[in-house]
């Protein structure tokens, strides 16, 4: 039988689809289907929206007839269907409602169409119908080739923070993705956060996305990849920036038209997602959504790689003497442990790990005048609450890092080798921890 | 009696709508074709839908087994659906002209899809039928049914209303 993947073009939704069932009578009936969605070679999933005479007769008889078309080519293929099961949550629920979600303001349908179900059909035929379809345009060049070229990029990264930007970059220069970002999952917050960002105003590093919401935050939660091919304000993020003290504004687009989120994981745990959304719609296809999950798989393993090979070689040195910065009147550094957060003078920094993390290099640092730090002793320090097992101790303090370096000119932190790094401080510190109220 | 059509619906129908049937075999199997242009009777009491013998083969030998089938009108621009069913289908020989029928339903439809951006040569394509091989399927309306997505879909309308 010729595979679902050989039509996975007309299941874009460009054409609508229609499904033929029969009654007890032996009458037929026709209804459009907002979505026929790819779920692997022999199944597709309809989405259903409404009770209607369709689904009344697929409960009595599963067998149905469904014709989809191909937008470009008006090829047409008939598909002999036999309904199994109808899934009202989990991975393939929420692709389809983020999918409708997206043709469904395109079209106007906004508030009209709402997913109740994804109704799983095998596919038991697929016959193309006798047409004089038209020759296929490529919409886009191949992908094969620049996934292997940024594998090979990947492959040679030696550290987390080149890793992170070479794949943005490679995005960019090898597929022409100019927007994307990286976040990373931080468990015990049950929230994401950005780590690296390519093609923005501003890099949001460190900006949050919750669980759950929107398409990063779908994609994470159900470990599923969520694609919109139109913009719909269901899963944009713009619109919901609340803007409070200790955030971090999203870096972005404003409207997007496409949306693309891919969880990334590794050893059977997810790490984080990588995102690329576009002004333009109908950006990426199924093909970008295979190319990406399997760079994800890639990125997956190497972060892993990479975190576990920042063992060092010798003990921390002794601490010098610190070098205080003198003549300078103190920066306060604000530290709050309700939410581990951290304001440099009146400006917010970075909260969660990240910031417990701060805090810890910053009481060493006036207590003793410690200034070089070694990843493996933070792993190992009770008053950083990393969780146990994927602790993303690398991306933590990558994220610090970068937070610092835009923020501040006056702290920073310094690699001084394989998981090794220095804390740099460049005024007096007058440190304050608030109690919470 | 009260045509099962309203006036409207009829206008609607022949319209520059997609027009699809479905018919199904003695097994109950279902079959789809595409419409290629539709007409009404004066009386409203009889539909024809022009179809290519060559690509809804399969619907009309099961046509001509049994009459029973649907047969689907959408605007896209509006999402309006109408379904009409019956029991009495039965093809009929094409006459001189049918192929202006087709090419101006065809003409009119490129226009309606032409701002989703869909070009001439695609629908065309898609509206397609081999030379000579036109004729139309003529049946009774029985029962028309809403089909517009929303609360109402699936509701059958009144006769003529």
């Amino acid at each position: 039988m010729r595979s679902v993947d050989s039509i996975r073009d007309c299941l874009e939704g460009g054409v609508p689809s229609l499904i033929a069932t029969c009654d007890a009578e032996g009458m037929p009936n026709l209804t459009y289907v907002s979505q026929v969605h790819y779920v692997d070679a022999e199944h597709v999933a309809l989405s259903f929206q409404f009770f209607n005479k369709t689904r009344e007769n697929i409960l009595r008889d599963p067998r149905a007839t469904v014709r989809v078309a191909n937008a470009e080519t008006a090829a047409e293929y008939r598909l002999d269907v036999e309904y199994l099961r109808t899934e009202s949550e989990g991975p393939l629920f929420e692709r389809m409602k983020a999918k409708l979600a997206g043709v469904a303001s395109h079209t106007g349908m906004a508030g009209v169409f709402k997913l109740l179900g994804a109704d799983v059909y095998r596919v038991r035929a697929i016959e193309q119908l006798p047409s004089p379809a038209l020759a296929p345009e490529r919409l886009h060049p191949p992908l094969l080739p620049p996934l292997r070229r940024l594998g090979e990029r990947i492959a040679a990264c030696r550290e987390l923070d080149e890793l992170l930007d070479r794949t943005l970059a490679g995005l960019q220069e090898l597929f022409g993705i100019h927007h994307s970002m990286l976040l990373m999952l931080d468990e015990s917050r049950q929230r994401l956060y950005t780590v690296a960002s390519r093609g923005y105003g501003a890099s949001g590093v460190g900006s949050e996305v919750a669980l759950g919401h929107g398409v990063i935050g779908v994609a994470a939660e159900q470990r599923t990849p969520i694609r919109l091919s139109y913009a719909s304000m269901d899963y944009i993020y713009g619109a919901a920036a609340t803007g409070t003290a200790a955030e971090i504004p999203w870096p972005g687009l404003r409207e997007p038209q496409s949306q693309l989120a891919v969880p990334i994981g590794s050893g059977g745990r997810l790490q984080g997602v990588l995102y690329v959304e576009s002004l333009d719609e109908m950006a990426f296809c199924y093909e970008h959504e295979d190319a990406l999950a399997a760079l994800a798989v890639s990125l997956g393993f190497a972060m892993q790689a990479l975190a576990q090979e920042d063992e060092p070689g010798e003990p921390a040195p002794a601490a010098a003497p610190p070098q205080q910065p003198a003549g300078k009147t103190a920066l306060q550094v604000r530290y709050y442990p309700e939410d581990d957060s951290v304001f440099l003078g009146e400006d917010y920094l970075i909260k969660g790990v990240a910031g417990a993390i701060f805090w810890k290099l910053l009481r060493d640092y006036q207590r003793d005048g410690r200034t070089e730090f070694s990843n493996r002793e933070l792993r190992l320090d009770p008053s950083i609450p990393l969780p146990d097992i994927a602790d993303n101790l690398e991306a933590r303090l990558l994220l610090l890092h970068r937070r610092l370096q835009e923020r501040s000119g006056l702290l920073a932190l310094e690699k001084t080798g394989r998981g090794r790094f220095r804390l740099c401080v460049r005024q007096p510190l007058k440190l304050v921890e608030v109690a919470a109220a | 009696m009260v045509p099962e059509l309203s006036r409207m619906q009829a206008a609607f129908i022949q319209g520059p709508v997609s027009i699809s049937l479905a018919s199904r075999d003695v097994a109950r199997r279902t079959t789809i074709a595409r419409g290629l242009s539709c007409r009404v009777s004066e009386a409203r009491d009889q539909i024809s839908i022009l179809v290519c013998g060559a690509r809804a083969a399969a619907l009309l030998a099961e046509l001509r087994v049994d009459g029973w089938m649907a047969a689907s009108y959408s605007l896209p621009a509006t999402h309006e659906t109408l379904q009409v069913k019956g029991r009495d289908a039965r093809v009929e020989p094409a006459q001189p002209g049918d192929e202006a029928l087709a090419a101006a339903h065809r003409a009119a439809f490129a226009t309606q899809i032409a701002v989703a951006g869909f070009t001439v040569a695609f629908t065309e394509a898609l509206l397609h039928h081999e030379p000579g091989q036109l004729c139309w399927v003529r049946f009774t309306p029985a029962a028309v049914y809403m089909q517009t997505p929303g609360p109402r879909a699936g509701e059958r309308l009144k006769a003529g209303g």
